[in-house]
């Protein structure tokens, strides 16, 4: 009852929260609104032109979504903070392009580990608040954004399901495999040992379902 | 010299140890004989008269006689008398009565009037220190007879100093003489009257009495009155009712003790320093127990009897401190009659002169003396010093963080005893900001640094308090203090002779944010206000803060700045910024060669490969757009030329549709030569553009020279080609657009040694740019474009020398050729790779040639956009993100500012 409540919630707000008072429309939508400890929130974005004339801007996929785009947070303890994808930041400076009407960009972000913070972005029940705001238009002192709220709830499944033992999150929240899997980045061979040990042993878990993710996707680099 | 030895010492060693009395007794019923003698016989007449003298008469006549044995003093013994009874017997010598010391004049009346006079002389006997002089005090005191005793009781006080001998002494003989009056004069002790004073409660809690040989030359020892002992919502100076006592206040004592029944008052006042106090005849202040200074007090009836004195009790309050020891006389006057004894005693009333900041080796030039916070807004009081408390490079190595500081404390006075002053520290506002994320007012405290407290700590303070221990006679002291390591954190501290007063503190910004104006809010923020009292924050306020509290101690950090490049560019090797190899063949438009094509792949076959967007996908320019290509070799003619502005390159060519410059020559023995230009080029054939001469076949077998690179020719095809017997090899040396020259610099003209926001712009976070290193010991090597991933990290680490620490903040910045491949403008539609960093001190690197591509086609001055990037790399390090605002949005232009936000994180960061 509590998860179907939390997704009726999430859903309703991630469908509220297309806000838009200009051309721009930057859709959300997240994969699951419900979350474990330690679990990765994927978005599918999409930077939409719902005018009837071209529009003009830095409309760029990227790795973490659009250039432009970031990602504030706000965790249930009230704490606010920016979403740090990466430990290095590449500062480029995008051409504009034109954006046609109806025409939708798409892309996607991983929301795992906060790298500036050092930690797990997920890393305890309640409720998260998470803006996404996409800066489209560059060449100007005021810069012009458009903002997407969604609310995600994680869910301290340790003490509501008993058959997801704590430890195989110990074993997923590792910083390493939480950067390699928000990145796309290589895995170490530490990592791997890990993952291997992870999907193994807790095979049913959600965190045993990553580490295979995970692993297939090693294979195939 | 109040110690007078007639009240203590030498109290019943000085009564007189002999006396000589003479007195004489005369009645009326004296006779007068009057015997006639007549020879042979004689007549006998006898009168008696009775009342034959008037009392004066009587009197004069007594006196008369009683004088001319006084006259005789002398004569007599010490502790012998005259006596004489009447007027015509000759007096008798006796031995006195021990203690029979008083004269009088008394009339008896049974069984008949008579008038006796006593009269006495007598010396003081003292043990004596050679050369000590000696006050002796005591009291004449008539008791008249009859009913109106004792108010018609006289005292009289006398004295008389005595030279000491080392022996026992004795002071001149001095007479007593009969009253004036019927009654005695009684020569008794003078009355011993003392003024006690004590230490208050705040100095001592067991109050002791100061002892009495102390109690003029040093004193007792108070604070100025500016707490709030009761806790009640008035400080204590303007309090009409301090419950349960205020402890400042000092107890002094009058105390009497005197066998005299003469009535007396007694009265305090103060004959040196009464404006610095006042006096209550109540500890507890209540407004009805304020005592006049000076008034009377009546001995019977103010007075209560305490074994054996008559004593009252009254309290001191120092209203406003001493400049020097012992500034108020208190003054206890004992009247009794005419006569005023009186006994004195010492207070210093002490305040808090200057609480002052003093450096220890980390002011902004490293040494004590803390200059002015540059931040500090204009006008602001109190005034506000900063310190540097990050660590040093002390002979080669990052030293200790110098995070002490020294809180000197002046009083107004040295204190005549050691005392207790109290020391605590307060989280002052931060006047530069009041709202968040820089300064949330609702919180009590806005400092960042925890440790060692957000309000710093003081070296062996207990439960954050500091007590501090003046000696006696010392004026100032000092003792350590540790700030927090945070930029913009700032202190205050506050002093108070109460420990208790002080837990009772609080600078609160949410309450005190009041005020019309936000430099009236500014300055009540930056009052330490007692929790109890009521009113506006001014009333609040601690009293004399200009004095009992300190001014604003604001950290500072250096961040140290490690300025690098990358190594300059090989000549050879695959990093090398040039390609070489052959020509391939030349097309043109029939005037002009238009491609090139070479030898080299110039997507495949360079290390790395070129994905840049070319030609031959038709999707951009590709990387040589607008760079040059070298033809040829030599410096003959024709020999090595230029061709610049190229359109650009597909896979395997260079194009420039204006034309390529590739020269060339026919010659053959015996021929003039044709000069032309290479318009195409596949094969073996030449196709040139003649501008002189006439090619033929009377060339066959000539030479053709193509930008230096001879070939032989076989053949001469209609008018304008050349067959060659073997194609020549044709070197080029291509280039692109870079013009960034080595080293690579990093521009920090926005970040600047300074304290000015605009060439500094991380003064607003209270940091300052120390001590730039120009390209440390490590150096990277060059990459003419660096990629993010491995690569980065790998540059990182090969050019930085220095390592951050919370306690020595680092940056580290390097110029770099390049960014991404795909993001170096090369081709111009290329995003611009400005710079990179991480998020964390291990660096940051700005693209130097983008950057000056994009400054050069945007018309902006050189180092405009420099300077920006690479302080906004620099941001990074502090984990500032991208587009963000000011500064650290990406792209040009932005502001150039860091944003409260940006300023918040960089203030609360334990190092970059």
């Amino acid at each position: 009852m509590k998860l179907l409540k939390a997704f009726i919630m999430g859903a309703l707000i991630s469908c509220a929260s297309f806000t838009s008072d200009g051309p721009i429309r930057l859709i959300v939508n997240p994969t699951n609104l419900v979350l474990h400890l330690g679990q990765p929130a994927t978005f599918a974005l999409g930077a939409s032109n719902i005018s009837d004339m071209p529009v003009k801007g830095i409309f760029v996929p990227i790795q973490n979504g659009f250039a432009g785009l970031s990602v504030e947070i706000s965790d249930p303890s009230g704490d606010k903070y920016l979403f740090a994808h990466d430990e290095v930041v590449d500062d480029i400076y995008y051409n504009e392009v034109i954006l046609k009407p109806g025409e939708t960009l798409k892309s996607s972000i991983i929301i795992l580990y906060d790298m500036a913070k050092d930690r797990h972005v997920f890393n305890r029940p309640g409720k998260y608040t998470l803006s996404f705001v996409l800066q489209w238009k560059w060449q100007e002192l005021h810069r012009t954004a458009v903002r997407t709220t969604v609310q995600l709830e994680v869910l301290d499944r340790d003490e509501e399901l008993s058959h997801l033992p704590s430890a195989a999150r110990r074993l997923w929240m590792d910083r390493d495999i939480a950067y390699a899997f928000q990145t796309d980045s290589e895995l170490s061979d530490s990592s791997l040992e890990r993952l291997r040990k992870l999907a193994d042993e807790y095979p049913g878990t959600v965190y045993g379902k990553l580490a295979s993710d995970l692993l297939e996707r090693e294979k195939k680099r | 010299m109040h110690d007078w030895i007639g009240y203590s010492t030498l109290i019943g060693k000085c009564n007189p140890i002999s006396t000589t009395e003479s007195y004489n007794y005369r009645t009326n019923e004296h006779g007068l004989g009057c015997d006639v003698y007549s020879s042979p016989t004689y007549e006998l007449y006898e009168e008696y008269l009775y009342d034959e003298y008037t009392d004066s008469m009587l009197e004069e006549f007594t006196v008369a006689d009683l004088q001319m044995y006084m006259d005789n003093w002398d004569e007599l013994p010490w502790g012998k008398r005259l006596v004489r009874h009447t007027h015509t017997y000759p007096p008798a010598t006796n031995t006195l009565t021990p203690n029979y010391t008083y004269s009088y004049r008394k009339v008896a009346a049974d069984p008949t009037p008579r008038l006796a006079l006593q009269a006495l002389r007598f010396r003081w006997e003292v043990p004596t220190e050679t050369g000590v002089v000696y006050k002796i005090i005591w009291q004449e005191e008539y008791w008249p007879d009859g009913e109106d005793w004792p108010s018609e009781c006289r005292t009289e006080l006398r004295e008389c100093n005595l030279l000491g001998t080392g022996t026992t002494a004795y002071s001149t003989n001095m007479d007593l003489m009969p009253p004036n009056t019927n009654g005695t004069i009684y020569l008794i002790p003078a009355p011993l009257i003392d003024l006690e004073i004590y230490m208050p409660a705040v100095m001592d809690s067991a109050e002791p009495k100061i002892p009495d040989s102390e109690k003029l030359v040093r004193g007792s020892v108070t604070y100025v009155n500016l707490d709030n002992d009761d806790a009640d919502s008035v400080y204590d100076h303007h309090d009409t009712l301090v419950e349960g006592g205020d402890n400042e206040l000092v107890k002094v004592k009058l105390k009497v003790k005197t066998s005299s029944l003469t009535p007396s008052s007694a009265r305090l006042l103060a004959t040196a320093g009464s404006t610095n106090v006042v006096i209550w005849t109540n500890g507890n202040k209540h407004a009805s127990s304020a005592y006049p200074m000076g008034s009377n007090m009546d001995l019977w009836s103010d007075f209560r009897y305490e074994s054996n004195w008559a004593v009252k009790t009254l309290w001191v309050e120092g209203i406003s401190p001493h400049t020097i020891q012992q500034g108020t006389i208190l003054k206890m006057e004992y009247i009794v009659g005419s006569n005023i004894c009186a006994d004195e005693a010492a207070l210093t009333v002490v305040g808090v002169d200057k609480i002052k900041w003093r450096g220890k080796g980390n002011s902004l030039n490293d040494n004590d003396v803390l200059d002015a916070d540059p931040n500090w807004p204009s006008g602001l009081m109190p005034s506000a010093v900063r310190v540097f408390p990050g660590a040093r490079m002390e002979n080669g190595t990052v030293g200790p963080a110098r995070d002490k500081v020294t809180a000197e404390v002046a009083l107004t006075v040295a204190p005549p005893h050691p005392i207790k002053l109290y020391l605590r520290s307060f989280d002052a506002d931060d006047p530069t900001s009041a709202s968040s994320p820089v300064d949330n007012e609702a919180d009590e405290e806005d400092n960042r640094g925890i440790s060692p407290a957000k309000a710093g700590q003081f070296t062996g303070e207990s439960d954050g308090v500091r007590e501090l221990v003046f000696q006696e006679n010392v004026k100032t002291t000092n003792c350590e203090f540790q700030t927090t390591m945070q930029p913009g954190d700032n202190f205050r501290i506050v002093a108070n002779g109460d420990r208790d007063f002080l837990l009772r503190l609080e600078n609160h910004d949410a309450t005190q944010d009041a005020g019309a104006t936000a430099a009236e809010k500014n300055a009540n923020k930056q009052r330490i206000c007692n929790m109890d009292v009521s009113g506006t924050p001014a009333e609040r306020e601690i009293r004399q803060p200009g004095n009992f509290a300190s001014d604003v101690l604001t950290v500072w950090r250096f961040l140290h700045v490690e300025v690098d490049s990358m190594a300059a560019p090989p000549t050879t090797g695959p990093e090398k910024n040039t390609v070489d190899g052959s020509l391939a063949g030349v097309v043109g438009d029939g005037t002009v060669a238009q491609r090139v094509h070479l030898s080299v792949n110039l997507k495949t076959g360079l290390a790395p490969p070129d994905n840049s967007a070319n030609l031959t996908a038709g999707t951009g320019n590709g990387r040589f757009e607008n760079g040059w290509i070298q033809i040829g070799s030599g410096g003959g003619t024709p020999g090595q030329t230029q061709t610049s502005d190229l359109l650009g390159n597909g896979d395997d060519y260079v194009r420039k549709d204006a034309g390529i410059d590739i020269p060339a020559s026919v010659s053959r023995s015996g021929q003039p030569d044709v000069i032309g230009k290479i318009i195409a080029w596949s094969g073996p054939a030449f196709t040139l553009n003649i501008s002189s001469g006439t090619l033929s076949t009377n060339y066959n077998g000539g030479s053709l020279n193509v930008a230096g690179v001879s070939a032989t020719i076989s053949t001469i095809s209609g008018s304008n080609i050349v067959n060659v017997t073997a194609p020549p090899t044709i070197p080029f040396v291509l280039h692109d657009d870079d013009v960034a020259s080595h080293p690579y610099q990093p521009n920090t003209s926005l970040m600047q040694a300074s304290d000015s926001t605009n060439q500094n712009l991380f003064a607003a976070a209270y940091v300052r740019p120390a001590h730039h290193v120009q390209h440390g010991t490590n150096i990277a090597p060059f990459l003419r474009n660096v990629e993010g991933g491995t690569d980065f990290g790998s540059q990182m680490d090969a050019g930085c020398d220095s390592t951050s620490l919370p306690r020595f903040w680092t940056v580290y910045i390097q110029g770099m050729l390049q960014g991404s491949i795909l993001a170096d403008r090369d081709p111009n539609t290329e995003p611009i790779g400005f710079g990179r960093s991480f998020l964390s001190s291990r660096g940051g690197a700005v693209f130097v040639e983008p950057v000056r591509e994009y400054e050069a086609r945007q018309g902006l001055q050189t180092g405009t956009v420099l300077k920006k990037t690479t302080i906004h790399e620099i941001g990074h390090q502090f984990t500032l993100q991208d587009n963000t605002g000011g500064l650290m949005n990406q792209g040009w232009p932005v502001p150039l500012y860091f944003t409260d936000d940006h300023l918040s994180i960089i203030r609360g960061i334990p190092k970059p």
